[in-house]
């Protein structure tokens, strides 16, 4: 006979049912999840910077030893 | 033409290969045991001296073939074609054994690499497949790929790191990092091949304004672009740009098995030396190197003050100070050297004030998601409140890349994870590469244990909304994002102490 196993969904079901499962969806975890994607651009931005200058140093270097 | 096979032992090899190289290289017999002395006995010191050899001549390799066709043979001078390959084995081996196929398999256990040795004099070491086990000093991490061979006809594997010497015409070490590296993945993943250095000086035809051969070596741009065209979605690093983080960067995709291209130079400290290597990995972690490892000072205005506010210090393995293993084409294979003096196996002062200035990643294409931006995220998430992580806690981080394939792998085999929470992570989808955060403390790290984990995923490069995470846990809780609400929800559930994964460099 066949069977249908999804151990996920069965598991994100239980923990609801036994109460152990939240949604973070308070104004305290919005302010947090704002918080980290204020900071994720900040990082997005300099890293993109970085990698820029990086990449005209890099060019400047010839390999030959 | 036939093949003659001399099978000698470590003290019988200076002779073997001083007479061999100067009848079939047709060199003198002085320059012959030059070559032997500066070129092949640094090899030959560092294995057991055990070591049995059998030499094959002539032989035909197709890398050397690829640059006598393509160069040497349109020279003037006498350049000979064949080459002279030498196999290794951890016992005395003898011809009957490889007519008997009952020793086979005791044979095959005992095969240790081969080396070629070509005819470009004084640079005769051409490709060599050496397993670390070859080497007395072998206690060290790094990627390995399988490649096949023959020795007296017979088939044989080894795991080893590809190495070989630049003939400073047809490659240098520029080319030779990018032979090498591709050898390796060719070895590992079906997507990518092996290149020939005519395929390398082909492929930079469009990007070169001038002659290409005799190589006057090349520059980062078009390393770029020959890894580029050979199938990768490259990233370069600057040490002047990442500034503290260039080394922890670098270690971090080590630690995820990746070998990388490091560019050493000496000429911002008014030297002349533009060099460049393959490092393929590092020592293993001690408990003394965990002891020892101090919080780093951090200059990102944002998680230093998390830091402070949540009195919580994260230790990172990736600043570990230890020695990572070089693949370096003027040295033998396998040079163990400290990130901050990647030159110091070399006794010349041409080479002081080097240091590594730029390291290439040789990154899946689809690989959206750099290093910096990736631990930068982990540890932000860390100290957030959500992990409910208590003040004063010490972490010790781990992060690297891998595969979901060898994670999911790695789960499904290891019975210390909760098993709810193994379940609900074997059944959560996932891109083909993702970042791993392995939070721990050092005891727990001491016995290769972790108790918190960030699994994100390696081709969201956006990074708002959680959108990247997969699943995040830690202690009594863990945190996935609802598909539904977009919205994270959090889980009780006692994660308990879980093994750290060591596929990637198969240890830690």
């Amino acid at each position: 006979m066949a069977s249908k196993i999804n151990r996920r969904e069965e598991i994100k079901a239980r923990l609801f049912a036994e109460g152990k499962a939240e949604i973070m969806d308070s104004s305290e975890a919005s302010e947090i999840r704002e918080s980290i994607n204020e900071y994720m651009e900040l990082v997005k931005r300099e890293y993109l910077q970085k990698e820029r200058e990086s990449q005209i140093e890099a060019s400047l270097l010839v390999l030959t030893t | 033409m036939s093949i003659t096979t001399i099978i000698c032992t470590l003290p019988e090899i200076r002779h073997q290969l001083i007479q061999l190289i100067q009848d079939e290289f047709s060199v003198p017999q002085q320059i012959s045991e030059k070559i032997y002395e500066k070129r092949l006995d640094p090899h030959f010191r560092r294995f057991k001296p055990n070591i049995c050899f059998v030499i094959e001549y002539p032989y035909v390799d197709r890398v050397y073939r690829d640059s006598y066709y393509s160069y040497f043979s349109s020279k003037l001078g006498d350049y000979k074609k064949d080459c002279i390959r030498l196999s290794f084995f951890s016992e005395e081996v003898t011809i009957d054994k490889f007519r008997d196929q009952a020793q086979f398999s005791e044979l095959r256990d005992w095969y240790l690499g081969f080396m070629i040795l070509r005819p470009t004099v004084p640079n005769v070491v051409g490709r060599s497949v050496i397993s670390p086990l070859a080497l007395t000093q072998h206690d060290f991490l790094c990627v390995t790929g399988k490649f096949q061979t023959t020795v007296c006809s017979v088939k044989f594997e080894v795991s080893g790191f590809p190495h070989s010497s630049q003939d400073t015409e047809t490659i240098t070490c520029a080319e030779t990092s990018i032979w090498a590296v591709m050898e390796y993945f060719a070895s590992k993943y079906p997507e990518y091949k092996p290149v020939l250095p005519s395929a390398i000086i082909s492929t930079l035809k469009n990007c070169s304004n001038f002659r290409q051969i005799p190589s006057e070596g090349l520059n980062i741009d078009q390393m770029g672009y020959a890894l580029r065209e050979f199938g990768f979605g490259t990233k370069i690093y600057s040490k002047t740009k990442f500034g503290d983080r260039f080394e922890n960067l670098l270690s971090s995709y080590i630690e995820s098995g990746l070998p990388l291209i490091a560019a050493i130079s000496n000429v911002h400290n008014g030297g002349t030396v533009g060099h460049v290597v393959p490092v393929v990995g590092h020592n293993g972690s001690t408990n003394a190197d965990i002891d020892q490892l101090q919080e780093k000072n951090e200059h990102d205005a944002k998680i230093a003050s998390l830091l402070k506010q949540r009195k919580i210090v994260i230790i990172d393995n990736d600043d570990i100070e230890r020695d990572f293993v070089l693949v370096d084409d003027n040295h033998p294979v396998y040079q163990l050297a400290l990130l901050k003096r990647p030159v110091q196996y070399y006794q010349n002062s041409v080479w002081a004030g080097c240091e590594i200035v730029h390291f290439l990643v040789p990154l899946y294409p689809k690989i959206y998601l750099d290093a910096f931006v990736a631990k930068k995220y982990i540890k932000t998430f860390l100290l957030e409140n959500q992990l409910n992580i208590p003040e004063g806690t010490e972490l010790f981080c781990r992060i690297f890349l891998t595969s979901s394939r060898s994670y999911k792998d790695f789960l499904s085999h290891d019975q210390s994870f909760n098993p709810d929470f193994r379940d609900f992570i074997l059944d959560t989808s996932m891109p083909k590469f993702i970042w791993v955060g392995e939070i721990s403390s050092r005891t727990l790290i001491k016995r290769k244990k972790a108790n918190g984990l960030i699994i994100i995923d390696a081709t969201e490069p956006k990074l708002t909304n959680f959108n990247a995470l997969i699943v995040s846990g830690y202690n009594d809780c863990f945190y996935y994002r609802d598909e539904g609400s977009k919205e994270l929800v959090k889980n009780s559930l006692s994660l308990g102490e879980f093994n750290i994964y060591t596929n990637n460099l198969r240890s830690f």
